[in-house]
């Protein structure tokens, strides 16, 4: 028999290792939207010195690694968003901020099938028309994959996450050596360190959703290691593509939905493209397979929390949640379609960034109060600089994250805010006119349950007594 | 009936035959066989506050296997958590997810194993 005792880190037959927990964290961050974010950055800065933003955004996002370490020790569950957020702040505004994060997922799906869709386009010279039947035939087979249970074994996703660093770093720096003149003459009159600095995070956020992953590892520090190794990798790869860019790249080819084409074409010709071609169709697989998995199952999570109407809990015969995986995939296809009529692709990057950053300004809020609330929590990992710093990111992240609300490509645009500020309204009147119904009916079910055992436990208990007192009496 | 009367503390025993009981449900139960057909899963329940109430329950291919005292094997997934909230869990008095989503009851193990075993109950108890 296994000796555990209810404190013992306990041996799992199947265990997360570093690698495989680093290769998810990667794989997350590492979507075909980060190409843009380099394009974007690059408008903002010149092409030779946009490594600077990159790991400028690394350095900052070591922060983030902090406080989402902490958090995860305290908390090493996937539902450690909820549970971090509900101990810190009211849990009306907790799940307005995770339903509101929420939807950058969608965002990422979606946009990442718009670029994959436009990116087959171009390499096969079709119209942008075509384009959105490779999004609808993407998005159809995700969805149809998922609801199959069909997932990317552990082996495989570290498979396709190294491919997608060693070839994207292998391209970058062959763009490097072959470079011709600097096309990309620089940053010009749209110069703003901050702009490009907010872009230099972007390129990782998403890192910090292995912390769902805490479950399926033995040893606490697992994550926390995954997550320094999956920044270090995303530094080095996405600083040298950045410069790749910078320096074949022009303003024109910059603005298109296939930048990191481009690049390889220059560098390595037809060839060149068509790998880039499936290396980005591989940061999809990363993408749809993490998203979809992580987005349906946190949706049944909290509709069978009694949060989201029931039928979002509903399974389909491989035990997969069939209402959330639908709608994800119509919802990103809608939002594709969306950005493909309106050719806003450099708004969703920065609706993304927005997005990432309101939450990294709620962790960092969250340790403050934390460790206000409960200094004497034993806490696995505690981040450096104390609560001050943790209050110092959620300072800086909110004023990130606002800068970027605002800002699309080189110019000021409230978009990007207006979009938040809608989703954040549907999840604020979502949360105060619904779910205090659904928890109301959740608490009478309860109420009742408890109620009927309750008198069944006291039944038996008289019922035993009266044994006892028989068996007792003189005959 | 207050909350506080229905919260008194449970024994091992009563723990063990939640757990039976859930067991005999699990089986009965047309749906949580047949989407849990290719699930094979050994789970060690661990309440946290009972030094002795510590059980295996093995899921073969959908079928929940009689449960065990004591903790067998190396497990896929360990469930732990307080005597109580595990026993109203296994009795259907309580939603699993929310008792996980508070920090009730904590678990380790795949994300998958978590949601089939918190299906199993929702099969059992909610008749989807």
């Amino acid at each position: 028999m296994a000796d555990l005792t209810a404190t013992e880190p306990p041996q799992l037959s199947r265990s997360l290792s570093l690698g495989g927990a680093s290769a998810i964290s990667t794989g997350l961050a590492f979507a075909a939207i980060n190409f843009l974010g380099m394009a974007a950055l690059l408008t903002y800065i010149s092409g030779p010195l946009s490594w600077i933003a990159v790991l400028a955004g690394g350095v900052l996002i070591l922060g983030v690694r902090g406080l989402f370490s902490e958090l995860n020790g305290l908390y090493p569950t996937a539902a450690g968003i909820r549970l971090w957020m509900g101990r810190a702040m009211n849990d009306r505004v907790a799940l307005i901020i995770t339903l509101t994060y929420m939807t950058a997922i969608v965002l990422v799906i979606g946009a990442d099938a718009y670029i994959i869709g436009e990116a087959l386009a171009y390499a096969f010279d079709n119209g942008h028309l075509v384009a959105m039947v490779y999004v609808t035939v993407l998005l159809v087979l995700a969805t149809w994959l998922n609801l199959r249970g069909i997932k990317l074994a552990g082996v495989a996703e570290k498979i396709v996450t190294s491919i997608v660093v060693v070839g994207t770093v292998a391209i970058g720096v062959a763009a490097i050596v072959n470079h011709g003149p600097v096309a990309h003459p620089g940053a010009g009159s749209s110069s703003s360190p901050l702009q490009a600095l907010i872009l230099g995070i972007f390129l990782y956020t998403g890192f910090e959703w292995v912390t769902t992953n805490a479950e399926e590892v033995t040893k606490p520090k697992t994550i926390q290691r995954a997550m320094l190794v999956s920044v270090l990798v995303l530094a080095v790869s996405q600083a040298v593509f950045a410069v790749a860019m910078g320096l074949t790249l022009n303003g024109e080819q910059l603005g298109t939905a296939y930048p990191q084409l481009l690049v390889a074409e220059a560098a390595l010709g037809h060839v060149g493209m068509l790998v880039m071609l499936a290396i980005t169709a591989l940061t999809a697989v990363n993408t749809f397979n993490g998203g979809f998995v992580t987005m349906s199952r946190f949706i049944y999570a909290v509709a069978r929390e009694g949060k989201l109407p029931r039928a979002l809990a509903r399974l389909n015969d491989r035990a997969v949640p069939v209402l959330p995986v639908y709608l994800l995939g119509g919802s990103s296809l809608v939002l594709a379609g969306v950005v493909a009529l309106t050719g806003s692709f450099f708004v969703m990057v920065s609706v993304c960034a927005a997005l990432e950053m309101m939450i990294y300004a709620a962790a960092g809020y969250v340790v403050w109060r934390l460790r206000r609330r409960d200094p004497d929590q034993a806490r696995p990992f505690r981040m450096r600089g104390g609560a001050f710093v943790a209050l110092g990111c959620t300072g800086l992240f909110g004023l990130l994250g606002l800068l970027a609300s605002v800002s699309v490509g080189p110019d000021i645009n409230p978009v990007p805010l207006l979009i938040v500020l809608g989703f954040a309204v549907l999840a604020t009147s979502y949360v105060f006119t619904y779910v205090p119904r659904l928890e109301r009916r959740e608490a009478e079910e309860l109420a009742a349950r408890r109620a009927a055992r309750a008198a069944a436990r006291a039944a038996a208990r008289a019922g035993t007594q009266v044994v006892e007192a028989s068996e007792g009496a003189p005959s | 009936m207050s909350a506080d009367v229905s919260r008194d503390a449970v024994s091992a025993e009563e723990l063990h035959e939640a757990l039976v009981e859930y067991v005999d449900k699990a089986n009965a139960s047309p749906r949580s066989k047949k989407t849990l057909a290719s699930w094979t899963c050994r789970i060690h329940i661990q309440a946290t506050d009972l030094p002795d109430a510590a059980f295996t329950f093995h899921v073969i291919k959908g079928i929940a296997q009689p449960i065990v005292q004591g903790l067998e094997g190396v497990p896929d997934l360990v469930v732990r958590g307080g005597s109580m909230d595990l026993a109203e869990i296994f009795w259907g008095d309580a939603n699993p997810v929310s008792n996980y989503m508070q920090g009730a009851i904590k678990t380790q193990g795949r994300a998958d194993d978590v949601m089939r075993l918190d299906a199993m109950a929702m099969f059992i108890f909610l008749g989807q």
